[in-house]
């Protein structure tokens, strides 16, 4: 660029940061104008307007190919140097229990799921418990303990708790806030509970990170005992009941294969009408279930005067041999000694089925 | 002020703005869920060594990286808004409107509902998912709305929208078939910056960089193309070129930011405004001060999320509308343009 155009180009950059000033209509389109004229007269191939906005362009290709070289430079760096650390896959039911048998003395417990909070109450270390989560409704003393957030558990409360071992279920943690967690140098003891099978498997894991070995022994006893008392009556049945359970109306959702009440209702012997759906709480539509027509209904949610009422449940057979039933939502939510008072009222409903007969 | 030089404006209005972020991020620092005692603040301040470990954890470990994630998405998004209101010439316009959010959200909705594994520790499949569900959702629209190598603004909005509608209705259906993981996609598109670590921060600061660099070196071109397109087009800014690296730089940077925060509304749209009414629509000057404007905002505004309801957290998308609106139409209504 030779100097004449370098001195037209300063004098077209002052014009135009007064036509940005001034906005007004008439000068600006004036402006323009000879603008317009000027670029037509000016042969050269470079436009003569605002070199420094061509030379931008110019530079546009590299920076593009920069950003994207910087991204996969990012990803490469990134993979490679975090790659051998533990990948979280099979998903363990125990994610570090030797680290949490260590210490010789557990004093500050933080709870990060109902279903734990009451086995640690099952085990008698309550005393130990010193926070909760906002579901913790069982027992009622602990909704006295404070709470440190939901599923997503405020992390800065836990730290101020000082814990020592901090319990989290994997099905009732989110991914992010397990991950954070691990992060924070916190004894953390995870275990996973998706059936009371597991619930007999952890028990002993959690009552010797508790330091209450002895308890854990008494309860897992007393699990097997009445597991198999339920085992035994199940298959005392005419037949296998064909069951609908109602969790909320407003859709109307139930439970199928994969959820916890679904496993409760099989192990008592009854059989879900909403089996093998695609998804472990599916909402369904009333024609459907009176197409399906259950022998019997458990409600966990709506009153019984409400349920019948619902459009087209007058059709029901159940409905009308009044075979509807309400059971607590939490004795069958929650993979714990307290479901096992769940399961054996859904087999005393059967039993009565049994006798009508 | 409008008619000093650019330095004198970038100077006073930067001071102002960046004594106004420092004091959102004292702000921020000092507040949470759990109460810290100004001495032990002192202490973290000047002494660290001084501080118990608790604490410590809790400022360092857990603050330090909400504020600086705050920070980074407060101001990408803010400078985003900017540049999509600049180069689009449409005050309605917002970082999500190219379909970014949409995308997206598609792409996080996926990687929950399909229980996608995580290959590498540090990278969440959410944040990847939704990463690339944002660039992919902006190369369609740009595709859709791109006739003969041009991009009409109409057009391009009307893409943006189409686009959007589509991935949404994909998202919702998404939602209905798996409810088990419902809580954790409402959570996500409400936006939050609950899970923040550093790693998150290290994955957007990249992008907000270089995004930062590229959409501040097209400012002057952005003010020229605020004239209309032909009148740009007469004075050598080749419009279209403009237009494609504007909007990539800013959807970039857009996708980078939700796949770390999920979707915080509102910031994008109101703190270019507030900011153009503040120190005009020079975009040399106007891209900077609302990238920090943005920040400090979102920083104020995850300190509230975070204390308003304890030990709860509201989402920060929640926030961010709920104070950004009565604000935006307060500060409308003292200029009489409403």
């Amino acid at each position: 660029m030779n100097f004449s155009h370098y001195i037209r180009h300063l004098k077209k950059r002052t014009a135009l940061s007064f036509s940005q000033n001034c906005n007004t209509k008439g000068s600006f389109s004036k402006f323009t104008a000879i603008f317009g004229r000027l670029c037509r007269i000016s042969s050269n191939k470079t436009p003569l307007i605002c070199p420094s906005v061509n030379l931008k362009f110019r530079f546009f290709k590299a920076i593009q190919f920069c950003f994207l070289l910087s991204m996969v430079i990012i990803v490469f760096v990134t993979a490679s140097g975090c790659g051998n650390e533990n990948t979280p896959g099979g998903r363990p039911s125990i994610l570090d229990e030797s680290s949490a048998s260590e210490d010789p003395e557990v004093q500050r417990v933080v709870s990060l799921a109902p279903s734990l909070t009451e086995t640690v109450y099952d085990l008698g270390a309550e005393n130990q418990l010193k926070a909760v989560t906002d579901n913790d409704h069982y027992p009622l003393e602990a909704e006295k303990l404070p709470s440190v957030g939901d599923m997503y558990p405020n992390l800065e409360l836990i730290a101020a708790s000082q814990p020592d071992l901090v319990l989290a279920d994997l099905s009732l943690l989110s991914q992010d806030a397990l991950s954070r967690l691990k992060q924070l140098n916190l004894n953390l003891l995870c275990v996973e509970t998706n059936d009371l099978d597991d619930l007999y498997n952890n028990l002993p894991i959690l009552a010797r990170a508790l330091k209450v070995p002895r308890k854990g022994e008494i309860l897992q006893q007393k699990l097997a005992l009445e597991l198999d008392e339920i085992r035994k009556t199940s298959a005392s049945f005419s037949h296998p009941y064909t069951v609908f359970v109602e969790i909320w109306t407003g859709p109307l959702t139930t439970c199928s294969t994969g959820s916890l009440m679904d496993k409760f209702v099989t192990l008592a012997g009854a059989c879900n009408i909403y089996a093998n759906q695609n998804s472990h709480y599916p909402v369904v539509s009333n024609e459907d279930l009176i197409k399906r027509n259950p022998e019997f209904i458990i409600l966990t949610q709506t009153p019984i005067e409400q349920a019948v009422k619902l459009p087209g449940w007058q059709k029901l057979d159940a409905v009308k041999k009044g075979r509807v039933y309400h059971i607590k939502n939490d004795l069958l939510q929650r993979p714990t000694m307290r479901s096992l008072e769940g399961i054996k009222e859904i087999q005393h409903i059967m039993k009565q089925l049994d006798a009508q007969k | 002020m409008r008619n000093s030089t650019i330095i004198t404006r970038l100077t006073v209005y930067g001071a102002i703005s960046l004594a106004i972020l420092t004091a959102a991020c004292a702000v921020g620092f000092a507040f949470g869920s759990v109460p810290i005692s100004p001495e032990s603040l002192w202490l973290a301040v000047f002494d660290k060594s001084e501080l118990p470990s608790v604490q410590k954890t809790i400022l360092f470990e857990l603050r330090w990286p909400r504020i600086l994630l705050g920070m980074l998405i407060g101001a990408s998004l803010a400078m985003a808004g900017t540049a999509f209101q600049g180069v689009l010439r449409n005050p309605l316009a917002d970082p999500y409107i190219v379909g970014t959010s949409a995308g997206a959200s598609l792409g996080a909705t996926i990687a929950i509902v399909l229980h996608i594994p995580s290959p590498f520790p540090w990278l969440s499949p959410v944040a990847a998912f939704a990463f690339f569900g944002a660039v992919l959702s902006m190369l369609a629209v740009y595709k859709l709305s791109s006739i003969d190598n041009k991009l009409p603004v109409e057009t391009f909005l009307l893409a943006g929208v189409v686009v959007g509608s589509f991935t949404g209705a994909l998202v919702s259906f998404l939602m209905t078939m798996a409810n088990e993981d419902l809580h954790r996609v409402i959570i996500w598109l409400m936006g939050s910056l609950g899970q923040t670590d550093l790693n998150l921060v290290k994955l957007v600061l990249p992008y907000f960089i270089v995004g930062g660099i590229w959409l501040y070196w097209l400012a002057p071109s952005l003010n020229i193309i605020s004239m209309g397109d032909e009148n740009a087009q007469s004075m050598g800014v080749e419009v279209e070129k403009l237009k494609v690296s504007a909007i990539a730089a800013a959807s970039l940077i857009t996708a980078a930011t939700v796949a770390a925060g999920g979707l915080i509304g509102f910031l994008g749209l109101f703190i270019p405004h507030v900011t153009r009414m503040i120190v005009g629509p020079d975009h040399r000057v106007l891209i900077p001060i609302a990238a920090i404007n943005g920040g400090a905002f979102l920083v104020l505004a995850d300190t509230l999320a975070r204390t308003a309801a304890a030990p709860k957290e509201i989402p920060v998308g929640v926030i961010t509308a709920l104070v950004g609106a009565p604000f935006f139409f307060w500060l409308l209504h003292k200029k009489r343009r409403l």
